[in-house]
């Protein structure tokens, strides 16, 4: 099944605001909120979060893409993973 | 159209000549204050200064080879060229190195082994095999040239080759070589450890005006964090061997950590200066003081590392381990992750220092907190923990900041103690420390739970305010103005209160504390470790509150005589005087030569037997005595004997001879023997004894040393106070110095009076002068001449201070021998012998010609008469 980037951006969205922003105004989440640089994510969400990503996926998230260059905006996330899915 | 465009000029003019006005306060504070004045930081202000205005008004396409191009400028002014040329064609050379157009796997093997090399070189192990003339010229290299190389590659390096891998985009020649030069590394090789792809994605990415701001309130937070370091490292960090009460096993604890306000300090200033060149690099630490887990302690100190740390490691491990479970894999990877760090903290000091440290309290330091960060993790990985919120609607409940008040309180008082229990000297020494809180009674217990619910009651308050401010106030949109007047008005606040005339206004105990922050002086502890390194060859750096974080210079190996043992040097002798240098010695000691005379006395041969027409002055005392690292004829013994011979003289007029009797590490105990032992048969007609601050501490190493050494030939008095204190050669030298500290002034008051003795059964005038170290404060030097003059008087020698004897030089650090001693150099000696001079012209002490003129004119300068105290 292929997901575009708008779906993907959804399921991690849910996914954010359901392990690191409970009871968060899901509107004040945005596509370009920054997760890690605005100190949201940190080690242990970013590796719960490549584990979500792997199990939902089927995508393995390189150590270094575990990074605020790849990963600090749902968009940054779901557009890594449509790449990695569609590559 | 055309009135907004000149409307946005103008702001943008006023708004650019505000950020300037505000860099060149903050600079100045950091001048004034001398801020890391070690490496030379007041040399790269002007560098910062002007870097900034030409960089700021450059195209943007030019700014990055304008901001490399500052790194020589910086290296020739606080290297030379010879040191700026090594730094940078080495530092060219390992940067190809990265760009050989082999594997990158390949790149990293190459690198390894050039690496090794200059390990080997930095270690010691590798002799160069340079002819002794090409040794020479490689001496004009200054010996910090390989730590700021260091500094510059040893873990940018890493991050380099591992983002290299894969990098995406072009960058810029400018832009790469830019990450390695960053010229603020000139003069700080304690740098943080940047990332690479953070250095590219931050550059410029908001407004040039926000993140130029940005940096200079860093700036001027790095400078508050090194104001309040050194006001800490002065005034709260107690000697381990003096606590008594549980109070100062409190501060022993305390100030422990918070002496790392200098790194923090650090960082911000190199951040700050960094973002004024468009780096817009994120903040290095974060209210660390307030962390509320472990977990959070490790995000919140030295960001950097952390991150560094992930990167590199953690993820790496992480995502290899995944499949035995997330919580397995979490554990394995956290503590492997801090067996790493302890290595690369190791790995760091040998860089800064030259040797790799394994010391348990090192392992059990680190070993400790991984184990609190693991547990902590797991706990917030299966419970979550409280994040930062994006809106801010609902208010603080007082169950909430209480529990985090109690939690904030918590963290910190364990990393207190796990901070003490890493910088203490000795785990000997910490337990010694915390066994005094073991044994503390129930009220003490008491005051600390007090304390400690106060500490909390505030801390609930502070949060319920700032959330109730947080939730009323509105964003406002950026202005430079309105930063201005913040910043502007606290460095005008440190301007004013640096300013003599508002200082010599205060009273005397906030004068002193103007004067200690205004300037880096080594703390009385630190001050007695570099005495103590002095003759020990023992360098207290890896304990010393002031080099814990390798942020003195290195000293060279070859510093003390030239690399060889002291033991080639020095003759031991069974008696309290422990050592003398050996006879006719030529050697070079720090640096400069070092011979003695046939009596194994530092200056010209001479015979015992005084020549007709000759006035002999014998001088005592210690290291600042000998004077070595200065040339035999710039001591201020040598410059106190050429001025009494170039005076004017009348008939009869007199031939001075000075003849020094001191050694290093000597108290007026050693000394009252070495004047019976060795000057007596000089026949001298004056003897000047040249007490140093801390003249206690002295004596019970003096008669520490008497002790582990069994020596044999102890004057009675000695033994009976070895009795007392029930010391013997199997303890400690600390446990033995603990012991004979209540005894300390009954040494000195006994070693005086043999001073005494001496003079009145010999008929020759004594006179003690009481000589402030280079890094002394007014206070400081005010408690020794106070207990000094209640001593020396009951014994009788004539006792004389020498305040503000150095007060002419504001920067202290410019009397210092060299950036690691601070013993005095040619200018502190010469400040020292004119003001002897003064002080002996003005007591009319010493005789001026041949006693029968004297006598003729009816004056006597006997013994008798020097008694007394001039005290002014």
């Amino acid at each position: 099944m292929t997901e575009n980037v708008e779906s993907i951006k959804g399921a991690l969205k849910e996914f954010v605001l359901k392990e690191f922003l409970p009871g968060e105004d899901p509107e004040a989440l945005e596509d370009n909120t920054p997760l890690i640089t605005g100190g949201i994510m940190d080690s242990i969400s970013t590796i719960k979060l490549s584990l979500f990503v792997e199990e939902q996926y089927g995508v393995e998230l390189q150590a270094h893409e575990l990074s605020a260059d790849y990963i600090d905006t749902l968009a940054d996330m779901a557009t890594l993973i449509h790449s990695k899915r569609v590559a | 159209m055309t009135n907004m465009s000149i409307s946005v000029d103008r702001n943008q003019t006023v708004g650019f000549l505000l950020l300037v006005a505000q860099l060149g306060l903050v600079l100045l504070v950091a001048d004034l204050f001398l801020i890391e004045q070690t490496y030379g930081f007041g040399k790269l202000i002007p560098i910062i200064f002007f870097g900034f205005v030409v960089h700021a008004c450059l195209p943007k396409e030019w700014r990055s080879a304008f901001f490399l191009l500052l790194f020589p400028i910086s290296a020739i002014a606080l290297l030379g060229t010879w040191g700026g040329a090594a730094l940078i064609g080495l530092g060219v050379f390992l940067f190809l190195l990265c760009h050989l157009p082999i594997s990158i796997t390949g790149r990293a093997v190459v690198l390894a082994i050039v690496v090794g090399i200059l390990a080997a070189v930095r270690g010691g192990l590798i002799e160069l095999p340079f002819s002794q003339e090409y040794w020479a010229f490689a001496r004009v290299i200054p010996n910090q040239t390989l730590p700021i190389l260091s500094a510059m590659f040893m873990f940018r390096t890493i991050v380099y080759l591992y983002d290299l891998r894969h990098e995406k985009g072009s960058v810029s020649i400018w832009q790469r070589l830019g990450y390695f030069f960053m010229f603020p590394n000139v003069c700080f090789p304690l740098f943080p450890v940047i990332d690479y792809q953070t250095y590219k994605r931050t550059y410029y990415n908001h407004g040039s005006f926000e993140i130029y701001q940005q940096g200079i309130n860093w700036i001027l937070r790095g400078i508050t964090h090194l104001l309040l370091y050194r006001i800490v490292y002065h005034y709260f960090v107690p000697d381990p061997q003096l606590i008594n009460t549980f109070a100062e096993v409190g501060q022993y604890a305390l100030s422990s950590f918070l002496l790392y306000l200098r790194v923090s300090g650090l960082f911000h200033l190199i951040i700050g200066v960094l973002c004024l060149f468009g780096y817009n690099l994120p903040e290095t630490h974060h209210r660390y003081y307030l962390s509320e887990s472990f977990t959070d302690f490790w995000r919140r100190i030295n960001i950097y590392w952390k991150d560094f740390m992930m990167k590199l490691f953690y993820y790496p491990i992480f995502l290899r381990l995944r499949g035995w479970g997330m919580t397995r894999a979490m554990i394995a990877a956290t503590l492997i992750t801090f067996v790493i760090t302890w290595a690369l903290h190791s790995y760091q000091w040998f860089w800064l220092r030259g040797s790799f440290p394994v010391h348990p309290q090192d392992i059990l330091f680190w070993g400790l907190l991984a184990v609190l960060v693991t547990v902590n993790s797991l706990y917030e990985e299966k419970y979550g923990r409280t994040r930062k919120k994006l809106t801010k609607k609902v208010a603080l409940s007082l169950s909430d900041a209480t529990e985090r008040a109690i939690k904030v309180t918590t963290v910190f008082v364990i990393i207190c103690l796990l901070w003490s229990f890493w910088t203490s000297s000795s785990i000997e020494e910490w337990l010694t420390v915390m066994s005094v809180a073991a044994n503390a009674s129930v009220l003490e217990w008491l005051s600390f739970i007090a304390l400690w619910l106060i500490a909390i009651v505030i801390g609930v308050a502070v949060q319920l305010l700032n959330d109730r401010s947080l939730r009323t106030k509105e964003a406002r949109p950026f202005s430079v103005p309105r930063r201005a007047v913040w910043v502007g008005s606290a460095a005008l606040f440190l301007l004013v209160i640096s300013n003599p005339a508002v200082t010599t206004r205060l009273d005397s105990r906030s004068s002193d504390l103007v004067a200690t922050i205004t300037g880096e002086q080594l703390n009385t502890r630190d001050q007695q470790q570099l005495v103590k390194g002095y003759y020990e060859q023992m360098l207290g750096a890896e304990t010393s509150g002031a080099m814990a974080w390798g942020v003195l210079p290195d000293m060279p190996d070859d510093w003390h005589w030239n690399g060889a043992p002291e033991s080639d040097f020095v003759l031991q002798t069974d008696d309290i005087r422990a050592n003398v240098f050996r006879p006719s010695l030529t050697a070079t000691h720090k640096g400069r030569d070092f011979n003695t005379n046939k009596w194994g006395l530092r200056g010209p041969e001479l015979e015992k037997e005084k020549p007709a027409g000759t006035y002999r002055i014998a001088f005592l005392g210690s290291s600042y005595t000998v004077g070595a690292g200065v040339d035999v004829d710039l001591i201020f013994p040598s410059r106190l004997q050429d001025q009494l011979n170039d005076r004017e003289g009348g008939p009869g007029t007199l031939k001075y001879e000075v003849i020094n009797f001191a050694y290093p590490g000597e108290s007026i105990i050693r000394s009252s023997a070495r004047l019976n032992q060795q000057a007596l048969d000089f026949d001298v007609d004056l003897v000047i004894y040249m007490s140093v601050t801390d003249e206690i501490q002295f004596a019970l190493r003096n008669l520490r040393d008497v002790i582990k050494r069994s020596t044999s030939n102890v004057d009675p008095f000695l033994l009976d106070v070895a009795r007392r204190a029930n010391v013997n050669a199997d303890m400690s030298t600390d446990e033995i110095e603990r012991r004979l500290r209540p005894f300390g002034e009954e040494l000195i008051a006994w070693g005086y009076d043999g001073l005494m003795r001496f003079s009145q059964e010999n008929d020759v005038p004594a006179i003690v002068f009481v000589l402030p170290r280079t890094g002394d404060t007014q206070k400081r030097y005010d408690e020794e001449w106070h207990l000094l003059s209640q001593v020396v008087t009951k014994s009788g020698p004539q006792v004389s201070d020498l305040k503000g004897v150095f007060g002419s030089i504001r920067d202290r650090s410019h009397l210092k021998l060299a950036p690691w001693d601070w013993h005095p150099n040619a200018k502190g000696h010469e400040l020292l012998g004119d003001r002897i001079y003064q002080e002996l012209m003005e007591l009319d002490i010493v005789r001026t010609a041949t006693v029968s003129d004297e006598a003729n004119d009816g004056q006597s300068n006997n013994a008798q008469q020097m008694t007394g105290m001039k005290n002014d």
